[in-house]
């Protein structure tokens, strides 16, 4: 069961569901200039990003440094980008690459190891990575974890499955229609009012 | 910000709003930042869900980011203060208050032995109004000009030497490593005049 081979299985991209055409129009603006559509981007993938990076730079500052490089090189590269594949993927590949190239510019050789996601243990290694954040940080980050984990369990069952069918499973509206046997407008009613439940109690901790 | 709108946020960041209405909210995004603000406490939602969050600020590299292809710094976050770094302060705090005694210890001491050999001019002196004093050529502090039946607190010649020139607020110029007395190389060392103890002529 287990490989004998230790090369790093590096993680494939799962498209976000229902992202394309919205990601499509954000950086037709980004060619057009729009440093503002680039800002939505970056709210959307930030977190995505940065985890991957930290797959490969352990230190949560330095993996900053170098997800924000990856933007960098992502709004520079801009005009370049044609829409054969999906943005993120694009931004996937374009990060992981500047992940790669900071460990060697730095003398660093990219870790070996098996990253099945399925082994718990591995899912630990994941886990220490975060943990070299600053006391305090981490402090807070728990807090605000917390925070949103006791919001969860005090919705309407309703609005917590409709979350956690779309921010878990990543699933589109449709999907979740399906699911859940409701209109997609109902869908989307019910995910705004999780999400404003969860940021009433999260918006004071930022 | 109205219900609506928020819905719209909701709805943006999942990629479900419908192209009008995206092309309406993108507008909004550039000039209010609140609506941006709200978009990312709404993915740092899913992010914490799916244990993707790093760090506690949602938008602290967006502001990165945005400062760098504007060139500027970012700009000031909106959160509360963190809390001061003490740990990084109490080294420099500990030296300070350590060169504060030592200092007050050294003026005190000297104060002391001033105001009991007798002060030029004596307590007149100190007592006139500051108008009042006539400008007169500093006195020599070590030989005063009127000597009192007072004890003198006079410490050895060698050890005034040793602490003038091996405590770490001696001059880097005269200070000399710590053996150097041991070896009797203080004799060489220009003596710190003082007033010669009394108890030490007393009953000779």
């Amino acid at each position: 069961m287990g490989s004998t081979d230790k090369r790093l299985t590096e993680p494939v991209a799962r498209q976000p569901a229902g992202s394309g055409a919205s990601d499509l129009a954000l950086i037709k603006r980004v060619q057009q200039g729009d440093k503002s559509a680039f800002d939505l981007l970056v709210i959307k993938y930030q977190h995505k990003i940065l985890k991957l990076i930290m797959r490969y730079v352990r230190d949560s500052s330095e993996a900053m440094d170098v997800a924000q490089e990856a933007f960098l090189k992502a709004y520079r590269a801009a005009p370049s980008f044609r829409g054969d594949s999906a943005f993120y993927t694009w931004l996937y590949r374009i990060a992981i690459n500047t992940a790669k190239n900071h460990l060697v510019a730095a003398g660093r050789r990219p870790a070996h190891y098996n990253l099945d996601t399925q082994d718990p243990e591995q899912v630990e290694v994941l886990t220490d990575l975060r943990d070299l954040d600053t006391p305090e940080g981490l402090a807070q980050s728990e807090e605000i974890r917390e925070a949103i984990n006791r919001a969860i369990r005090e919705l309407p069952e309703e609005l917590r499955t409709a979350i956690l069918l779309r921010e878990i499973e990543g699933m589109s509206y449709e999907e979740i229609a399906q699911t859940m046997e409701c209109p997609v407008g109902t869908v989307r009613s019910r995910i705004f009012r999780a999400r404003e439940a969860i940021d009433r109690e999260i918006a004071p901790l930022l | 910000m109205t219900e609506q709108f928020n819905d719209q946020i909701s709805a943006f960041i999942d990629d479900e709003l419908p192209d009008e209405e995206s092309a309406f909210l993108l507008r909004r995004f550039e000039r209010d930042a609140d609506a941006r603000s709200r978009a990312a406490r709404y993915t740092m939602i899913g992010a914490a869900l799916r244990d993707e969050l790093v760090g506690s600020d949602p938008e602290i590299l967006r502001r990165r980011i945005a400062a760098a292809l504007t060139g500027t710094a970012p700009a000031a976050q909106q959160r509360p203060a963190a809390r001061v770094q003490w740990r990084y302060f109490r080294p420099v705090v500990g030296v300070g208050i350590a060169a504060t005694v030592a200092v007050a210890a050294i003026v005190g001491l000297r104060a002391v032995n001033f105001a009991r050999v007798g002060a030029p001019g004596g307590a007149a002196t100190l007592n006139a109004p500051l108008q009042a004093r006539t400008p007169e050529p500093p006195p020599s502090y070590v030989v005063p000009r009127e000597v009192s039946d007072a004890p003198v607190i006079a410490p050895a010649v060698r050890l005034t030497n040793y602490v003038m020139h091996h405590s770490e607020y001696a001059s880097r110029l005269n200070r000399l490593p710590v053996h150097s007395n041991v070896v009797g190389a203080g004799e060489l060392l220009p003596p710190v005049e003082t007033v010669p103890a009394k108890r030490e002529t007393a009953g000779e």
